[in-house]
């Protein structure tokens, strides 16, 4: 029998689809039925397929210089070997990412943070003055003090 | 003081409050791929790293090398919840650096060279994040943290990439449980990148009605947003069992209250308990505390709950045969309650 969608390999997949009592037969070659996403084989079930399942990774052969892991060690066991890892594998790592955390981007709070503006500043040193006053920290306080009024000065 | 010494905000539910950083350092290849000598080396690095950033520290805490203590002595520390089950079974070296007051501790390369965890009794998570970011900066100041410009610090399991941050809570929900509203809660939970489980065996079957509420993501959300992810989600459970108590209440209020309340008696009057049992009966007491009908303090369930465990009636009261534990145990339920 010949794959009754391109009519020219034999077809190799035979399958029956019943949609409400419907019954359809399909005769399809192996090529036809990839190119229709029908699948008989179960996906191999490990956690990089599991949250990157769609894309195909060309560069099977990897291994990371730093320390030896292969891809698929890293494959099998969804663990970095070291930090290089991430530059390494990274086709394969986000991806998985995206499936696992829905992003592939670290927002980085330490870099975003806004420095210290004057007042700022200046409200920290007053806390700091009260405190040092309290303590009977005399020295301190005066030299807090001063560097209240150089801050002040400045704007 | 430990989580299991003392009472908490909102203790009625909220058993405990944990944070935890995961770092690596850029040096040193992951745990995985460590061999034994440099496991030791980095112990050695990061606890003399550690104990000179501060004169202090040599006398407030202390450092546990997993190769110089006992498998009994290694799970009364995971019993305390200061160290994970896998850095007691792991062959690689593995050490833990822990506070006398049992609220910090750093485990040293189990999955990652570094856990930094904070844990505090009740509802405290932005205290425990406070302090948990406190030593993780001064320790980010002394050594050199693997890290990248777009992901973030870098961890050995992708899952943790990002902050490393895992925040979460111990609860009681024994109401949610009874009235199995706890299976939808697990649900929709999952939906919001947060994740519940059973302290105490997997699944919903959650044994003495103890779970556990943590964080997902930690990729492309800041420290501050998983903290409130965590606890928004939190207070809505908090809410959410209190009004289930209410409705058990409301239907069986005798049932309930004299279920407590034998619970109590049980604990109070037995020669021997399995810890199984205790787990059950210590949930039951701790709702009675809750309801009022049961005269004790959830820091002394929370004392029993983990002194009373097995491996550390072993380590402390030198006592290995089990049927021996049992009526040792029903000797400290007399003397705590």
């Amino acid at each position: 029998m010949l794959c009754e969608r391109c009519k020219q390999n034999p077809a190799t997949m035979h399958y029956t689809q019943v949609i409400n009592g419907q019954v359809t037969e399909y005769h399809l070659c192996e090529a036809c039925a990839r190119e229709e996403n029908i699948s008989f084989d179960m996906p191999e079930f490990d956690l990089i397929n599991l949250f990157a399942p769609k894309r195909e990774v060309k560069s099977a052969g990897l291994i990371c210089p730093f320390c030896k892991t292969t891809l698929n060690e890293f494959r099998e066991t969804g663990i970095a070997g070291c930090h290089k890892c991430y530059e390494v594998f990274e086709p394969v790592i986000l991806p998985m990412l995206e499936g696992f955390h829905g992003c592939s981007k670290h927002k980085d709070v330490k870099k975003e943070a806004k420095p210290l503006t004057a007042e700022d500043k200046i409200e920290k040193l007053q806390k700091e003055l009260g405190e040092a006053v309290k303590a009977e920290e005399y020295e301190k306080a005066a030299s807090i003090r001063d560097e209240i009024k150089a801050l002040k000065e400045e704007k | 003081m430990s989580w299991y010494n003392e009472g908490g905000p909102s203790s009625d539910v909220v058993v405990s409050t944990r944070v935890r950083f995961a770092r690596n350092l850029k040096s040193y290849k992951f745990p995985s791929k460590m061999t034994a000598d440099e496991a030791n080396h980095l112990i050695d690095e990061v606890y003399n790293c550690f104990i000179d950033s501060n004169k202090s520290f040599n006398s407030d805490f202390k450092l546990y090398k997993m190769s110089d203590i006992s498998m009994d002595e290694k799970l009364t520390l995971f019993e305390k919840h200061l160290i994970s089950k896998d850095l007691c079974r792991q062959a690689l070296p593995g050490a833990c650096i822990v506070s006398n007051d049992e609220t910090i501790s750093i485990m040293l390369c189990e999955e990652d060279h570094f856990r930094l965890q904070v844990i505090y009794p009740g509802l405290q998570l932005e205290k425990a994040l406070e302090m948990a970011s406190k030593y993780e900066t001064l320790l980010s100041g002394r050594l050199d943290f693997a890290q990248s410009d777009t992901l973030g610090y870098l961890t050995s399991c992708p899952t943790n990439v990002g902050s490393g941050l895992r925040v979460s809570a111990m609860l009681h929900l024994p109401a949610l449980t009874m009235t199995k509203n706890i299976t939808g809660i697990v649900n929709s939970v999952g939906k919001l990148g947060l994740t519940i489980r059973g302290m105490y065996g997997e699944g919903t079957g959650a044994g003495g009605c103890l779970y556990q509420l943590s964080n997902q993501v930690t990729l492309g959300i800041s420290s501050d947003e998983i903290l409130k992810k965590v606890k928004d989600v939190l207070e809505q459970i908090v809410s959410l069992e209190i009004k289930a108590r209410k409705a058990l209440l409301e239907r069986n209020e005798a049932e309930i209250k004299n279920r407590c309340m034998r619970a109590f008696g049980t604990l109070k009057n037995s020669y021997a308990i399995s810890s199984e049992e205790m787990l059950n009966l210590l949930s039951d007491a701790r709702l009675g505390v809750a309801l009022g009908v049961v005269d004790t303090s959830y820091d002394k369930i929370s004392k029993l709950l983990v002194e009373g465990s097995p491996a550390f009636i072993i380590t402390y009261q030198k006592i290995t045969a089990p049927k021996k534990r049992d009526i040792k145990r029903a000797e400290m339920a007399k003397s705590i309650l």
